[in-house]
């Protein structure tokens, strides 16, 4: 990406990203879903750039697009037009099993309902990453409790995800995210099953954590949450408003 | 020679041969048989004592047709028999006599179509067989092993059947298992999609839904292993009850057993293996369910 582009990009954003800060783009990005009952025009040209140590949020009505711009910034799902850039790398031009180590080992999920592996521990589901990404035993063990440790969960590391509260889930979800030091932390609607006190816990975490240098983008209708981010886009009917 | 000695002294013919049935005596008297000495001794077996109301020590009159002579006997034992399966649901009366006794009581001098003969050392019945046919013209010996065989082609058809049943047992379980995995199928397609999203491979996913779909099937064998033996000794209890024996009517072999869990393991697998590559070839977006 040249420096115009990334300035054009900053621009529609409404912020200034430095190139070599930007982790993931999206340009003049559309998505259509063709389905026997119609085409439904999920996004309409969007372009957008997410930076390193930046917590961005993305607000707007529902079916407007966010989760499908999420997806496609993830490496989950490819555009139907325009490119996705992830970590220099346009998503089109890589396989599937290109695109899931690289969001394996770059990109942390976090979603509505935490969707934790039920039958593993908290620090089972912490470590389950780090296996898949080969880290040794001891270091993954390490590694996810020292990050239970930091969503304030070090007390529950044995526990199961049946046996913990939406908060609780949602912190280890966050901790399964940083497992293996991702770049991106993707979150969609992360406090949309929480009270507002435990709400407010996720989004001073995720606050944090841009803070650390993670780019952090997270699709919410928590004004609170919206409040807090560095940057807020906006959307409207697949486009930024 | 032993075979002799053996007979003098252990062989007992099975009151089954023709004729040789016991009626306990009622209403006038045909002819009698006095003996001259000792009565003739005769064992009962627990059944027919306890139908006839008789215990050791007592006397009994035996004819080999109801018209008579009659053979006064006395009871010398009343035992309880190794009974065949084939004779646990008969009720007929059954008596042992000495060889000459039941020749004398059948007035057939020569004409005895079996004799069973109780060898010391069980392990060595091949050889005597085969001596016995070697030396003997006229009968034929056989083990009761080589009997129980041609006699019991009631019996490999039964246990087939048995084999089908647990066969047909297994399948429906079986069939259940991956109704089971179908049911859970919405949860575990959830948790393929969260793997995948978060970047597992489809080679990791895989096996783990194959290591789930083979502790389902090893947890349900072991659960139809524990089934299996209650139920065979639920069968066995009702039975030697209701047939008054100590015979084993149901047995889970280590044969069986092996079987067992060796196809459900299979059939595990298989459904694992199913379910995994339908769950992996659709979009894990779709499997998380938005
Ligand atoms: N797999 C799909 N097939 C067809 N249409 C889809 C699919 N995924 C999303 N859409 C449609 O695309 C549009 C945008 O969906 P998206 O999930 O991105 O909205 P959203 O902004 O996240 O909404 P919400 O706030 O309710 O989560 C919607 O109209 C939706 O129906
Ligand atoms: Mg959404």
């Amino acid at each position: 990406m040249d420096d115009a582009q990334a300035v054009a990009q900053a621009q529609h954003a409404g912020g200034a990203p430095a190139p070599d800060r930007v982790v993931a783009s999206a340009d003049a990005v559309v998505k259509v879903y063709r389905m026997p009952g119609g085409t439904v025009h999920a996004l309409r040209g969007i372009t957008l750039a997410v930076e390193r140590g930046t917590l961005l949020s993305i607000v707007g009505p529902s079916g407007c697009g966010k989760s499908t711009l999420l997806h496609l910034l993830g490496g989950v799902d490819l555009p139907t037009a325009g490119t996705v850039t992830l970590l220099g790398q346009p998503t089109a031009s890589l396989s599937d099993a290109a695109l899931a180590r690289l969001r394996l080992r770059h990109v942390g999920f976090v979603f509505q309902r935490f969707f934790l592996l039920p039958m593993l521990t908290a620090e089972e589901n912490v470590a389950l990453p780090m296996m898949e990404a080969g880290v040794a035993q001891p270091d993954r063990r390490r590694r996810a409790r020292a990050l239970l440790e930091r969503v304030g969960l070090a007390h529950r590391s044995q526990h199961r995800p049946g046996q913990l509260s939406g908060g609780e889930m949602q912190r280890v979800a966050i901790a399964r995210a940083l497992a293996n030091r991702p770049a991106l932390l993707l979150a969609d609607e992360p406090t949309g099953e929480l009270d507002a006190a435990a709400g407010w816990e996720i989004a001073r975490l995720l606050r944090e954590i841009s803070r650390d240098g993670c780019a952090v983008v997270v699709v919410t209708h928590n004004t609170e949450l919206a409040a807090i981010a560095d940057r807020q886009v906006r959307m409207r009917d697949g486009t930024i408003a | 020679m032993r075979a002799r000695a053996g007979l003098a002294l252990a062989a007992l013919l099975a009151a089954a041969i023709a004729g040789a049935v016991a009626a306990a005596r009622t209403g006038a008297a045909p002819p009698r048989v006095a003996p001259a000495g000792p009565l003739p001794e005769v064992f009962l077996s627990d059944r027919t004592a306890a139908r006839l109301g008789i215990r050791e020590g007592d006397t009994l009159e035996l004819a080999a047709s109801p018209a008579g002579p009659w053979h006064l006997v006395r009871i010398a034992r009343v035992y309880r028999p190794v009974l065949y399966p084939t004779d646990v649901a008969l009720r007929g009366l059954d008596v042992r006599l000495h060889l000459p006794d039941l020749q004398a009581l059948l007035r057939e001098g020569d004409q005895v179509d079996s004799i069973v003969v109780r060898l010391r050392d069980p392990a060595r019945a091949d050889e005597m067989v085969a001596r016995l046919n070697a030396v003997a013209l006229g009968f034929r010996a056989y083990t009761s092993a080589d009997l129980a065989r041609r006699n019991s082609s009631t019996f490999e058809v039964i246990s087939r059947f048995h084999r089908a049943i647990s066969v047909v047992a297994i399948l429906a379980s079986s069939v259940f298992l991956a109704a089971i995995m179908t049911l859970r199928g919405e949860e575990l397609r959830r948790q393929v999609g969260v793997m995948r999203l978060i970047g597992i491979s489809r080679r990791s996913v895989a096996a783990a839904v194959l290591l789930i779909a083979t502790g389902v099937a090893l947890l349900g064998s072991a659960v139809g292993i524990g089934l299996g033996y209650a139920l065979s000794a639920a069968i066995n209890v009702y039975y030697r009850r209701a047939f008054d024996t100590t015979i084993l009517f149901s047995q889970v072999t280590p044969a069986l057993l092996g079987l067992v869990a060796a196809l459900s393991v299979a059939l595990g697998i298989a459904a694992g293996a199913a379910t995994a590559w339908r769950l992996l070839h659709r979009p894990p977006l779709d499997q998380i369910g938005r």
